[in-house]
């Protein structure tokens, strides 16, 4: 059921994220709905579930735009391990939490992708204003929408399928 | 006995480097199916979202609604007496055509399309169309509203395909100014902070007296767009910083920030000459 379940967010997240309009002042960013389904399977879900999410929300996010597949993939992974190996010290159901972190990691998240593109020559020229925008976008972006997926997956979890297993050491 | 967690990451590794030197065909593949799989989705989305704009829309233009009627109404009478006399020019020209023999003029269909979705990364200026490979789409076919050119498809799959538009970067499109037949390259600067699209048309020869207000159009040069789809507007012009050519900003005609219903043109037959 807990695959189901993010087979079935990573879908609709991924929908919603292509649906969604962007700003000017916020550089143009989309909503890290993907994202915050990998940062919520990383605090509450065990490692592999992790892992699982962030390949297929990868999968989705590089289909349905013009990444080459594999980037987010491997960016969702870097991100979700790196949560996942710090969060014994964070506390994982304050919102602050995800607040914070739905924002170091959305930034995170661009410019690994802007690397990947920049060293693969598919990079589009960007300024320092418009450089400044985006990080000002995925800040706002990932410290709003993160806390609003991982509130609807924990709740898909607790009401709607009933929660299996917080985490367990691997 | 392994570690699990070690197993995790080797199993994660080899899948990666694998799907990383995937070879381009089977990557197509791939994006292609989840593109097909996730289209009716997102076209019921978008369809609902334009649903709630519109409704929300509706109270504010009760009182607009009349004037706009009328308008259109005017509009449609102006329209039919140009069609008209544009078929008179038509029968004129296709006499002369048979006259100097010419064997078969270009004909453009219009395959109509639903924009359902944009770029969800949020780096390119795309959108996705509900019409693809099986309704007649390719490659590298120009893309238009009833107000002017908006893109070309660059991604085709079975039943949609992606539209880079004309604000994005990598867009660039052979024009020329009407009035002076002065030609050029358009290329997208994106969007500026009122959501305005700006278009550089760059290497106009240096002579040129260009206006702004100049209509542009396509040139047909390039291979991609036919000639003669209105692009849009010469805003200002510039000399280009080397001092060989000069520049101008282009507005848009259509409103790529509003796209809804669009039209894909397929050519038919190219023209012969005995």
């Amino acid at each position: 059921m807990t695959i189901m379940v993010i087979c079935f967010m990573v879908v609709m997240g991924s929908v919603v994220q292509a649906v969604a309009p962007t700003s000017f002042w916020l550089g143009e960013t989309k909503p890290p709905v993907l994202l915050g389904i990998v940062i919520y399977c990383a605090l509450m879900r065990e490692r592999s579930v992790m892992l699982s999410a962030a390949c297929l929300s990868g999968l989705f996010q590089d289909a349905l735009s013009m990444i080459p597949l594999g980037y987010s993939s491997f960016c969702f992974c870097s991100i979700g391990w790196c949560i996942e190996r710090w969060k014994d010290h964070l506390y994982t159901l304050h919102v602050v939490t995800h607040v914070f972190l739905g924002a170091v990691a959305h930034i995170a998240l661009l410019w690994m992708l802007y690397a990947f593109l920049y060293m693969t020559g598919r990079h589009m020229p960007l300024n320092v204003p418009e450089g400044i925008l985006k990080n000002v976008g995925a800040f706002v972006g990932g410290g709003t929408i993160v806390p609003l997926v991982f509130y609807i997956m924990r709740y898909m979890d607790t009401k709607v399928v009933g929660f299996v297993k917080e985490r367990r050491w691997i | 006995m392994r570690d699990p967690s070690t197993r995790v990451w080797i199993v994660l590794g080899v899948v990666l480097l694998g799907v990383l030197n995937l070879p381009a065909s089977t990557e197509r593949s791939i994006k292609a199916a989840v593109r097909e799989g996730i289209s009716p989705l997102q076209s019921v989305v978008t369809s609902a979202s334009r649903t709630i704009r519109e409704t929300l829309k509706t109270p504010r233009g009760l009182g607009g609604i009349t004037l706009e009627n009328r308008r259109l109404a005017s509009e449609v009478i102006a329209l039919r007496n140009e069609v008209w006399a544009l078929r008179e020019l038509e029968r004129e020209n296709m006499e002369l055509r048979n006259q100097l023999a010419f064997l078969k003029k270009v004909r453009y269909e219009l395959i109509p399309a639903e924009a359902i979705a944009r770029d969800v990364s949020g780096w390119w200026q795309t959108i996705r169309l509900n019409k693809g490979r099986s309704h007649g789409v390719e490659t590298n076919q120009a893309v238009i509203t009833t107000d002017g050119v908006i893109g070309k498809t660059i991604d085709v799959s079975f039943r949609t395909c992606d539209v880079l538009l004309l604000s994005d970067v990598d867009c660039k499109v052979a024009v020329r100014i009407n009035r002076i037949n002065g030609f050029g390259v358009i290329s997208g600067r994106g969007l500026s902070w009122n959501r305005r699209v700006e278009l550089n048309m760059d290497f106009i020869n240096k002579n040129l007296p260009v206006r702004s207000g100049d209509e542009v159009v396509t040139s047909g040069l390039g291979g991609v767009f036919p000639k003669g789809l209105v692009v849009g507007y010469v805003d200002k012009v510039t000399r280009a910083p080397s001092g060989l050519y000069q520049q101008a900003h282009i507005i848009p005609k259509a409103d790529l920030n509003d796209l809804s219903y669009v039209f894909i043109v397929t050519s038919d037959a190219l023209e012969k000459k005995t």
